[in-house]
């Protein structure tokens, strides 16, 4: 990023960029809360989608469509529909998407030929698990190889549950609905595989992405056959030994995994001249050349249909086809969740994965106490 | 005459209270500032935040009466977050307070190099939480960690410790207790120095064993202290957050998450400032409530000299 903040200062002499980068998403966003709180906030800032949804809402970011009115070049169309629809609440927008991100699958080319399993055949979550236990290797209780590794946390067993059918609430927003047997099953499915087959495993705890990166390892030293991670873990991963592939969905239904742009907003309290010079560097990021070479070297999804068609960003797929893995995936994704409780569904879901992929509790109590807690979250704001 | 001389006198008297009082509220000011504006006020603000729904940042919100409170008595995180606080509080005052007591008499004596043994126990109160905590996370780490090491060594089982909810809360009192006790032992020492030898003396004439003398003289004349280290290792307890954002954040499936954890959750996580301020304010009355209780109780076994 500070590269690309660089590239800009050095385009133009209109506009100068300082980058403030922060620990993590959740860290910008407490530290933009403050900000705000203090009328002393950034020009431009970089959200995630339900910390965006929930700044719109209490009115804090400024409106975006007099700029893009004002804009003759601004073409809407060229961007990734399920990432530009996140911006647009209550009929204005509030944010532009910036990169994209989803979760697939990576594999250890290797292990899966070793084990005779052609990485192109595993379509669905079934499949998964039957070539994990075919791969896995056991020295009497210890497992040597495990045959696959989901990321540990709420999101990856979201995506089976979305991808199987489930819903989190219902059409109407009223109920919330992750105790449905599709739930149940896809969660259930992950439970067994952990601590009846020990056909997998996840690392949790730990500092910060520690977990994140030791689920890594064990794919790129060859303790596991594959994992489930960010499309921005490419940056990282040595694709001489990893292969990526979409999500798989389930017998009889399409994988619906979660693709949500990170997007970029302008608090309402930013003056008028630094809110006309931070969209200048939001046309520069979004433009399709720069959006193009930062998913070449970030592995983040561009967010526009135009930016796949650069000469740059071909050539690079071309010898590296993992880059186009996510793309694909994000046209039939599911759009983000908002929660509209501001968190407590999702730490429902948080916590019921913990007794899932920890604690060893059945699917079927977890969810039901998850459901619980989520229901009555959601029925104190209505 | 008399009246006039008498009232003269009064009037004086009542000018000089007048000057004393002003003068006294003078010398006063420099900490009655600072603890008005950085702890009263905010204190106050914070309770009546707590009757709003103020999401920190949006200059409206509306006041909601005592629905936040309403809201916590069936809010099944903050009863857990209670049951979690109660917990980690009698699983780290009871040993920090006993462990420190049983330090004290062990280093009390003058042997040489006893004043480095008293160094080293000490030194993990000042060292920073959020360092050793990683450290402590290092060392309870499953597969690759030295606690885990040792307890094969003694043939027992390996434990998740952080990574599992029945273990994650007893590492983090373990590390609790190490980091307090050399503290309590250090209040004990200089406790235990200023029991009269005379006592001991009449002791031994009456023919006292050692566990009588520690009964009937060490306990009661140390009572003090121990009433002192008990009414802050619980406000501590209370208030401890550092250890746990380090080691587990509030997990495994929330089994660690203490009140303050709760607290700082709403307020920071979801920024609901409502529900925070209404979190801290019971967390307020609980300490208050517990001090009151071990200050009547302290009336009982408290013994001052």
């Amino acid at each position: 990023m500070q590269q690309k903040i660089n590239e800009f200062n050095a385009s133009q002499n209109e506009v100068v960029v300082k980058g403030v980068a922060q620990g993590s998403y959740g860290e910008t966003y407490q530290t933009l809360q403050a900000a705000i709180a203090a009328n002393k906030a950034p020009a431009v800032v970089l959200l995630n989608n339900n910390q965006m949804y929930a700044l719109a809402q209490k009115k804090v970011l400024a409106p975006l469509d007099s700029y893009i009115a004002s804009d003759n070049t601004f073409n809407s169309n060229d961007f990734i529909s399920a990432f530009y629809s996140q911006g647009l609440i209550n009929g204005k927008r509030y944010a532009l998407p910036m990169y994209g991100t989803t979760q697939v699958m990576y594999y250890n080319k290797d292990l899966l030929q070793g084990a005779q399993v052609d990485p192109k055949t595993l379509k669905t979550w079934e499949d998964v698990y039957a070539a994990a236990k075919k791969i896995t290797k056991k020295d009497g209780k210890d497992v040597s190889l495990y045959g696959f590794e989901p990321m540990w946390g709420a999101d990856n067993l979201i995506d089976m549950a979305l991808s199987k059918g489930g819903k989190i609430l219902s059409g109407d927003g009223k109920k919330v609905n992750i105790d449905t047997p599709e739930w149940v099953d896809s969660w259930e499915a992950v439970r067994k595989a952990i601590f009846e087959d020990k056909t997998m495993r996840i690392h949790s705890g730990g500092q910060g992405w520690e977990y994140w990166y030791a689920t890594i390892a064990d794919v790129m030293k060859d303790h596991a056959a594959g994992y489930l991670g960010s499309s921005g873990d490419q940056g990282d991963l040595d694709f001489t030994k990893i292969d990526a592939e979409p999500q798989p969905g389930w017998q009889g239904h399409e994988a619906e995994p979660v693709a949500e742009a990170i997007t970029v907003s302008i608090p309402a309290i930013t003056d008028k001249d630094k809110q006309e010079a931070a969209i200048k560097w939001i046309q520069y990021f979004t433009n399709a050349e720069v959006n193009a070479d930062w998913s070449i070297k970030t592995g983040y999804i561009t967010v526009r249909e135009s930016a796949t068609k650069v000469q740059a960003f071909q050539d690079f797929a071309s010898t590296h086809p993992q880059i186009l893995v996510p793309i694909a995936q994000a046209r039939s994704a599911s759009t983000a969740f908002i929660d509209p409780t501001g968190g407590k569904i999702m730490d429902a879901l948080k916590k019921a994965a913990d007794k899932i992929e920890i604690q060893n509790i059945p699917a079927v109590v977890a969810l039901q106490e998850a459901q619980a807690e989520a229901q009555a979250a959601l029925d104190a704001i209505q | 005459m008399a009246q006039n001389s008498d009232s003269g006198s009064r009037t004086t008297r009542i000018q000089f209270k007048h000057f004393e009082n002003r003068t006294a509220l003078l010398f006063i000011l420099p900490v009655l500032i600072p603890l008005v504006l950085f702890w009263l006020w905010p204190m106050t603000y914070s309770l009546y935040i707590s009757f709003t729904d103020w999401d920190y940042m949006s200059p409206e919100y509306r006041f909601v009466g005592l629905s936040n409170y309403g809201h916590l008595l069936h809010n099944t995180d903050f009863l857990a977050a209670l049951k979690n606080t109660m917990i980690f509080s009698i699983g780290t005052v009871v040993p920090t307070v006993v462990g420190g007591l049983m330090l004290a008499l062990l280093l009390n004596r003058n042997l040489r190099g006893i004043g480095l043994f008293r160094t080293i126990f000490f030194s993990p109160w000042v060292t920073p939480t959020v360092a050793v905590s990683i450290v402590w996370a290092w060392l309870f780490e499953p597969k690759v960690g030295l606690v885990n090491y040792l307890l094969q060594i003694i043939h027992l089982p390996k434990l998740q410790w952080a990574q599992s909810a029945e273990w994650a809360m007893v590492e983090i009192i373990i590390f609790t207790v190490w980091k307090g006790v050399g503290w309590a032992m250090v209040f004990y020492l200089s406790a235990l120095h200023k029991v009269p030898k005379e006592l001991y003396e009449a002791c031994d004439i009456d023919g006292g064993t050692d566990w009588q003398k520690f009964k009937n003289v060490t306990l009661p004349l140390i009572s003090p202290t121990t009433f002192f280290l008990i009414v802050i290792t619980t406000i501590d307890a209370i208030q401890a957050y550092d250890q746990i954002q380090i080691i587990t954040q509030g997990g495994p499936a929330g089994s660690t998450r203490t009140l303050l954890y709760l607290y700082y959750q709403a307020a920071f996580e979801r920024f609901n400032m409502g529900e925070a301020t209404a979190v801290a304010t019971v967390l307020v009355l609980i300490t208050v409530l517990l001090g009151v209780i071990q200050f009547v109780a302290s009336k009982r076994w408290v013994y001052y000299r």
